[in-house]
């Protein structure tokens, strides 16, 4: 099903190409099947009839990053971002997904399920892959590379109410995303130590599910929506100020791709747009705080040095780009360096780098580069896709180690 | 197309960089001109050698090739209106030399203009033609088009800074133009004559141009015309007291709206025009001629003289003129971006039977120029679906040309003829000269393979 007020945006396209530069597939291919441009020209000829559905064809869209820039780029306000979004849903709705997405589907909608495999992947990369060194890899990153899991869920073990430190200013909902809560509970732990000692007590409801953004960007839209509809009933409530992510792609799908979903589906979006309205990254809600940031106030002779990569969901769906800086420069002991092209994709983009390696590497490339050359310690970014594909892509001797924003500060927070 | 001589094809090049499925064709079959053609063929060559082996095979058995770039050309240059084979050359993009010392670059055709203007601009120096496509045209774009830009009517165009080229011809041969040296006038000028040539005289794989040493500042002043023949009295006033702006641009009273509608950015929107006027070169020197500037400004009427007292707030003044194209395309879903050109006296005239115009077809046309070169870019505003405006929309573009011509001008300043303007050239073209040019096309390219339907 394709949304006809999406059809409409196709006939503004002056075909100017003006969204090419800016392409991070085009870049590297230098193919107008992997540019924007090309892109939406196929979609307009496949809904006028003279295209059909063919697997060239889904490669051809599905090698798209979703990363937002050619929408952003565009002057005749095409809004690619939502033709790519749901002429994916016809292309899954023809083709079906490949066998092991239907299995990472199967997971991300069914919470036990996914604990299981993280529970199995944990043994597996201790047993396996460590023991061994072996120089295998998933896409372009070495297996010894990739992330442990955590012991066990993060939320079931930081409890659904963590009360604030001292004198309790006001009260927020922490979604926190598959990553946090089932590998990287050291971002989750930074968070709540961050925004409880602001004076904010934090709702970490358990039964909130995986917000299914990697579910329907893929196409399959009517597959998601029991998930996507029951977060929406647990983050719909008036009494919390607002709901924080950690994870860019969680929070552009909520503040962003989850009310275009409804939209074009045809279903209510009320609940949809108040949800949406109260998302925040966790950075925008602590700058708020910047005057009373409990932080540690001392100098040292030789700074850290800390670049930024703005996360394409973060940069482009959320319009969040100056809060993690300026949480950045509050610290006294790191010094930020601008990389170029900050908000240039990473080429991770969730399962994107397993399946089309090459394109990947290629944006990877340009931006490991750009990284380098800021002769950065450290890599800070607000995304755990991000952070995946950027440690395992930063293997030099040398390279900086990344890790998200509010892991940082919650390091320099005052005991 | 036989299957047996694609197959020769694609062996050139290997499968890897060929391609013929429906999807990859659509995307070929188009830029932004308004019609549209599906070649059989697309080949993304490597090489000289490459593309020389793909013109014997397209030669022997008589088949259309059109060379691509980017393609955001605006005369429909690289539509493969006769099928065949579209060469897309962007993957050739390499910058094999830059000669600081001598001032020279050697580039593949793919390299973008905007990315090579950066490296050059590390070693201090210039590469001044900017179309206004710069982020995405390939220099072998702006050489099959002569490209200018804002700053033609200071620096030149692309014409101006070539050097030598490598060309491969119809049957296949390489033909080496020019050189390295800065002063050449051995034999005819046959860069010059490939230049502007729009890919049917033979395909471009390597280009030499000049560069030149980056000016050290720059300075911006804008000026709110009430009156439009007051801003084009001030230019020509500017340009007669020995200044030569390196952008000189005009936006009229339909584009200031909706670039203020869409932007806010406190334009007034009732005054006739708005001039950006930028001067480069020495600091030293700068500040005598924005205040020269600024008094010419003011003797002819200006409303108010802004000058900018620093980068940023220059960079503030030029983005009234970097979202005009944005803010009108924003308003409906085509535009076409016309570039008929007049001598600069005839500017305010133009520019007033452009307004008659879309009065009398009942079209929505904003007028933006390069003031300075009397170079018009009216957008002319429709929707394709709707049959009777694209008749309206043709009917006042060919009148925007008849009016350029009558005032002593030229049917493209910049765009180049391509499909949009083929049928127009023997207004501009007299016997002799179309029949010069038939007979260039015909001793290059016999058999007319390359780039047909276009220009000749
Ligand atoms: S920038 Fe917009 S109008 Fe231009 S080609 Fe891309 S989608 Fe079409
Ligand atoms: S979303 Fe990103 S990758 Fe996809 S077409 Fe647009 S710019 Fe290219």
């Amino acid at each position: 099903m394709f949304a006809e007020a999406i059809k409409e945006d196709l006939y503004s396209c002056l075909k100017c190409a003006m969204c090419q530069p800016v392409c991070p597939t085009y870049r590297v291919m230098r193919m107008e099947r992997y540019a924007p441009r090309g892109r939406v020209q196929m979609v307009k000829k496949y809904l006028e009839g003279d295209l059909s559905i063919t697997k060239s064809l889904q490669e051809a869209l599905m090698s798209c990053i979703l990363c937002e820039a050619c929408a952003q780029a565009c002057p005749s306000g095409v809004r690619l971002d939502r033709v790519f979004e749901n002429m994916r849903m016809e292309l899954h709705e023809t083709l079906g997904p490949k066998f092991a997405k239907k299995a990472l589907f199967a997971a991300l909608q069914d919470p036990l399920l996914m604990r299981l495999g993280a529970g199995i992947a944990r043994v597996g990369s201790r047993m396996i892959v460590a023991p061994l060194n072996i120089e295998w890899k998933l896409g372009n990153i070495p297996l010894n590379r990739l992330p442990v899991f955590n012991r066990s869920s993060f939320r079931s073990r930081v409890g659904e109410i963590v009360p604030a430190k001292g004198a309790r200013v006001g009260r927020v909902l922490y979604f926190t995303g598959c990553a946090t809560d089932l590998i990287n509970e050291d971002v989750g732990r930074a968070v709540v130590k961050v925004l409880t000692s602001l004076g904010l007590e934090v709702l970490v409801p358990r039964d909130q599910v995986c917000c299914s953004v990697p579910i329907f960007l893929s196409g399959a839209r009517r597959e998601a929506l029991p998930n996507v509809q029951k977060n929406l009933d647990i983050l719909d409530r008036t009494d919390v100020d607002a709901i924080v992510v950690d994870c860019a792609t969680c929070g552009g799908g909520l503040k962003k791709a989850v009310p275009h979903l409804m939209e074009d589906l045809g279903l209510d979006t009320e609940k949809a747009h108040r949800v949406a309205s109260k998302i925040k990254d966790v950075s925008e809600v602590v700058v708020e705080y910047l005057e009373e940031l409990p932080i540690e106030r001392k100098t040292k002779e030789s700074p850290l040095t800390v670049t930024y990569h703005d996360p394409c969901h973060m940069v482009r769906s959320m319009k969040v780009s100056t809060p993690p800086r300026q949480l950045l420069a509050a610290m006294d002991d790191v010094r930020f360096v601008e990389m170029a092209g900050a908000d240039q994709c990473c080429g991770g983009a969730g399962s994107f780098q397993f399946e089309h390696v090459e394109i990947s590497a290629g944006v990877t490339s340009r931006k490991t580069a750009n990284i380098r050359a800021t002769g950065a310690q450290t890599v800070a970014t607000g995304c755990p896709g991000c952070r995946l594909t950027l440690t395992g892509n930063l293997l030099k001797t040398g390279d900086p180690t990344v890790v998200h924003t509010l892991q940082l500060l919650a390091e320099r927070l005052r005991a | 197309m036989e299957d047996r001589v694609k197959k020769e094809l694609i062996a050139v090049v290997g499968p890897d960089r060929a391609t013929d499925k429906p999807e990859d064709l659509v995307a070929y079959s188009l830029d932004p001109h308004i019609e549209e053609h599906l070649p059989d063929l697309v080949l993304y060559p490597l090489s000289t050698e490459e593309v020389s082996a793909i013109m014997k095979i397209a030669y022997r058995e008589g088949i259309p090739v059109t060379p691509r770039g980017s393609g955001t050309n605006l005369a429909g240059e690289t539509v493969p209106v006769k099928g065949g084979i579209v060469l897309a050359m962007s993957k050739m993009d390499a910058i094999l030399q830059i000669d600081s010392d001598n001032r020279v670059a050697r580039v593949q055709p793919g390299v973008i203009n905007f990315e090579f203007q950066q490296e050059v601009a590390k070693y201090g120096l210039m590469y001044p033609p900017d179309p206004s496509s710069w982020k995405m045209a390939t220099m072998g774009g702006t050489v099959g088009t002569n490209s200018g830009g804002p700053k033609t009517l200071k620096y030149g165009v692309t014409r101006d800074y070539l050097l030598g080229l490598t060309v491969v011809l119809a049957n296949g041969d390489v033909l080496r133009t020019g050189g390295l040296a800065i002063k050449n006038v051995t034999g005819y000028d046959l860069t010059r004559l490939i230049c502007g040539s729009e890919g049917t005289l033979g395909i471009v794989t390597e280009i030499i141009v000049r560069l030149i040493p980056k000016p050290r500042a720059s300075r911006t002043v804008r000026a709110d015309f009430p009156r439009l023949e007051d801003s084009s009295n001030a230019v020509a006033a500017i340009i007669g007291a020995g200044i030569l702006p390196a952008g000189l641009e005009l936006m009229d009273r339909v584009v200031i709206s909706a670039v203020e509608a869409d932007a806010k950015l406190g334009l007034p929107t009732d005054v006739d025009a708005i001039l950006l006027i930028e001067v480069d070169g020495d600091p030293e020197g700068l500040d005598a001629q924005v205040r020269k500037i600024e008094k010419i400004l003011e003797d002819n009427k200006a409303r108010t003289v802004m000058a900018a007292a620093n980068a940023e707030e220059a960079d503030k003044l030029w983005t009234a003129r970097r979202s005009a194209v944005s803010a009108m395309a924003r308003l409906r879903p085509n535009t076409a971006l016309e570039d008929a050109t007049v001598p600069v006296s005839n500017l305010t005239e133009m520019i007033r039977r452009t307004v008659d115009i879309a009065k009398k077809y009942n079209l929505q046309i904003g007028v933006l120029a390069h003031a300075g070169d009397g170079n018009l870019h009216p957008l002319v505003l429709f929707d394709q679906r709707d049959k009777n405006e694209l008749q309206r929309v043709e009917a006042a573009t060919e009148e925007i040309f008849r009016a350029a011509l009558s005032l002593g001008g030229t049917l493209s300043g910049e765009h180049g003829i391509g499909m949009a303007k083929a049928r127009f050239l023997p207004m501009e073209l007299d016997e002799v000269a179309m029949s010069v040019t038939r007979r260039i096309k015909e001793s290059l390219d016999p058999k007319k393979i390359l780039n047909p339907g276009k220009f000749v």
